[in-house]
């Protein structure tokens, strides 16, 4: 059964990526190592991923990115936009966590606490230990390997 | 904020049960997390259709760790076909080392899943089977006829490149590179994902000074090359555009000598591609494409060329321009276990013209060939595990001229067993195949009413996998009825049987080390210029991490029944990961000196005698690269 249904529901080759189970696992993951609720709240304009989280028990999808626990920014122009949105406001503890899936927007700002992205074909994970300080987030200890003090 | 005991004892409870659930999550290590993600979204797109065929899948990952700078670097491992150059110095899989046209238009090339063709001269591989892969993410090998959705005319091999996802790959990438013998080669791309679209652009040059091969002259024979490529698109949810261009300047070896010793043989291509797909539905999906090639030919010798268009000349300065006209339409439809593919496509050939010094030499009333195709499939899911497939598709091909029209069935009958470790897979096809438009063109009178060539087969594989380990075996029966692989003189038209076999071994010993293993045997009957030819090759490959570094090392191993030599192509290259941004890479081809050599006929155009030179598509070469991202 491993391929053959996916098989019939194959149309054509730019169809979405992203494989389902592993992805929530991943994510599931990194969203809990990053906020200490059971129940997760997301905000991402990214249609893939909202598609991949509809199908989770432990994340809730938000649709106001001011009231969420974590954004998830997976292009520019949305990084863009939530930044303009947050620009007004003062860091401070209270704000969503912002994580993106591109290591090139963590150049962006500052505000951004890590990033899980492709590089050469394999999967990267990273973490800026000064940015989580600022939202007090302490990571458990296996992802102590991912975290670098600052970019 | 005060608590009540009560309130507090709650908050206690929520706090100890989310570190419960928390421990129980990190129950599975994220390190195993991240491998089962890398396995399961290794792909930039969801690709590969298990039915499409026998699969070699090349991921980014393997491509970036096998320090895989162009198309040959890929194909020199792959069999069935290897990589291979004709007398021209075009990768040509197929050449016999004779003075056919181009032998390997049975491999059939695609690009995001649309076909790269030079139509009249020949298969998409004339020009990309070299081709820098910079802006490739993934490469897909298919033996045999794939499934009808994708091949318009029928194939021996499929190749499928899919290009770099700007929503993985965002941003700019430039790399240089420097090599033996002066080569360089320079590479940029940039990609980014917008809100509604993504584009990717990635623009090359390569310079390669080659090996030469001696000849017995005091000017031993030349394939030196200059390219420009250009490779661009720009997708939305439903919509794709492509725009390639392919400028490769080349010296051309032997040329149209017949004893290769040409004055001068050069061959210069300037080729563009364009498409643009949408889906209009659901169900329906339409794409078109326009290729267009000019051939600039120089070509000089003491004695009369071996190319009809040169008229017996020594001298020939031809040019020609050809155009390809592709347009489809499919649907696909999920009906209870029924999966259904069908689809029309039509294909317009055009050589547009032909000078010869200058001045129109175009005379042949053949010059167009309009295929047109239809193609039913159905993938029917027998139970959980096991899926039955049956495709037919009819080709029907117009010529101009006066030239014979041909139609062409294939015929495909699959079963696929699949569970999590295990997996079968058995074909039984039949397919035809007719004489390509230039050869036609250019020996009017020697293809006048030949039949188009049958060929019946079946192949099978097994295979088993585990997270460590994966086993396949594959084995290929075929015959060819009418065979146009088959050159010996007068023996045209015979039979041409093959028998292959490939067994492949992957382990992986932990995240950041694996071997790669492969043997292959195969018997051939009245193929090219032989009447019996065995060929067994092997090829091990060494994947290894350490910290910043990353190595490879393989080898291939070539051994046939020509001469029972052995050949050995070394690979062997090393890359430091200076920081996230900064790569420097160091790398070693044919190390040994040793890669496949194949022979080039040549003819005493006095004596008649035949000869042969002995040349490797494989040159020696140590080079150094930088790879910066941006």
């Amino acid at each position: 059964m491993r391929k053959l249904l996916v098989l019939l529901i194959l149309l054509h080759g730019h169809l979405y990526a992203l494989e389902r189970e592993s992805t929530l696992k991943i994510y599931h993951n990194i969203f809990h190592a990053l906020s200490s609720k059971v129940k997760v709240s997301v905000y991402t304009s990214d249609k893939e991923y909202k598609e991949v989280f509809r199908h989770s028990k432990e994340i809730t999808l938000s649709d106001n990115p001011e009231k969420t626990d974590i954004i998830l920014i997976t292009h520019e122009s949305a990084l863009n936009e939530i930044l303009y949105t947050m620009s007004e406001e003062i860091h401070s503890t209270n704000q969503p966590i912002i994580f993106v899936t591109n290591y090139h927007f963590l150049k962006i700002s500052d505000r951004i606490v890590g990033a899980f992205y492709w590089r050469k074909g394999r999967s990267q994970l990273l973490f800026i230990k000064n940015r989580l300080e600022q939202h007090e987030i302490t990571l458990p200890e296996e992802y102590q390997k991912f975290m670098i003090d600052e970019l | 904020m005060r608590y009540i005991f009560g309130q507090k004892m709650i908050h206690k409870c929520l706090v100890l049960s989310t570190f419960l659930f928390s421990s129980l999550l990190y129950a599975e290590s994220i390190d195993s997390m991240l491998q089962e993600y890398n396995q399961k979204n290794a792909l930039s797109q969801k690709t590969i259709d298990e039915n499409k065929g026998h699969l070699v899948l090349y991921t980014r990952e393997k491509l970036e760790r096998m320090n895989a700078r162009t198309l040959k670097d890929v194909f020199k491992t792959t069999p069935i076909m290897y990589y291979n150059e004709n007398r021209y110095a075009l990768p040509d899989p197929f050449t016999s080392g004779g003075f056919n046209t181009y032998k390997s238009n049975y491999i059939r090339l695609y690009v995001d899943g649309v076909e790269i063709t030079q139509g009249w001269m020949g298969s998409g591989v004339m020009l990309y089977g070299d081709i820098n892969i910079d802006f490739v993410d993934h490469i897909e090998f298919y033996y045999m006829t794939p499934s009808f959705e994708a091949a318009t005319e029928s194939a021996y091999l499929t190749i499928f490149l899919y290009s770099k996802d700007p929503k993985r790959d965002s941003g700019g990438k430039l790399d240089l590179a420097f090599g033996s013998r002066e080569y360089n080669s320079q590479s940029f791309s940039y990609g980014e994902q917008k809100k509604d679209f993504s584009y990717m652009i990635n623009v090359s040059h390569t310079d390669a000074e080659r090996e030469t091969i001696d000849n017995g002259t005091s000017t031993p024979l030349s394939r030196n090359f200059e390219r420009t490529q250009l490779f661009s698109h720009i997708k939305t949810e439903d919509q794709f555009f492509h725009l390639q261009v392919v400028k490769k300047d080349t010296d051309s070896l032997a040329g149209f000598s017949w004893d290769a010793t040409p004055l001068e043989s050069t061959m210069d291509y300037l080729n563009l591609h364009l498409d643009y797909g949408i889906d209009l539905s659901e169900n329906w999906h339409a794409q078109i494409a326009y290729d267009w090639l000019k051939t600039d030919m120089v070509q000089a010798d003491e004695l009369p060329l071996a190319w009809p268009d040169a008229l017996g000349s020594s001298l020939f300065r031809g040019e020609y321009k050809n155009s390809t006209y592709t347009g489809e339409l499919t649907y696909n439809e999920t009906i209870g276990k029924h999966r259904i593919n069908a689809g029309i496509k039509g294909r317009y050939k055009t050589l547009d013209s032909f000078e010869n010094f200058g001045q129109n030499a175009l005379v042949s009333p053949f010059t167009s060939e309009t295929i047109g195709t239809l193609f039913f499939q159905d993938q029917y899911l027998l139970t959980e595990n096991e899926l039955l497939s049956l495709g037919v598709s009819y080709n029907h091909i117009s010529r101009n001229g006066g030239v014979e029209d041909d139609s062409l069935w294939q015929l495909r009958l699959g079963y696929i067993y699949s569970d999590e470790k295990w997996s079968y897979k058995g074909y039984l096809y039949h397919s035809m195949f007719a004489i390509e438009p230039l050869q036609r063109y250019l020996y009017p009178a020697a293809y006048e009413n030949r039949e188009p060539q049958k060929t019946l087969g079946i192949t099978q594989e097994v295979s088993y996998v585990n997270d460590k380990q994966q086993v396949k075996l594959f084995l290929h029966a075929m015959q060819d009825t009418d065979s146009l692989f088959e050159e010996r003189p007068n023996f045209e038209g015979t039979d041409t049987k093959y028998f292959t076999s490939i067994l492949t071994y992957n382990y992986k010993i932990d995240i950041d080390n694996e071997v790669n293993f492969r043997l292959y045997y195969a018997h051939y009957s009245d193929v090219l210029i032989a009447e019996e030819l065995e060929d067994i090759s092997g090829y091990v490959g060494f994947f290894n991490r350490y910290e910043s570094l990353d190595f490879y090392n393989g080898l291939v191993w070539h051994r046939n029944s020509v001469n029972w030599k052995n050949y050995f192509d070394w690979t062997a290259s090393v890359s430091w990961e200076a920081s996230e941004d900064l790569t420097l890479k160091l790398k070693g081809d044919n190390l040994l000196g040793k890669a496949k050599e194949t022979r080039l006929y040549t003819v005493d155009p006095l004596s008649g005698q035949v000869g042969y030179l002995e040349a490797s598509p494989i040159d020696q070469r140590i080079m150094i690269e930088l790879e910066y991202l941006f």
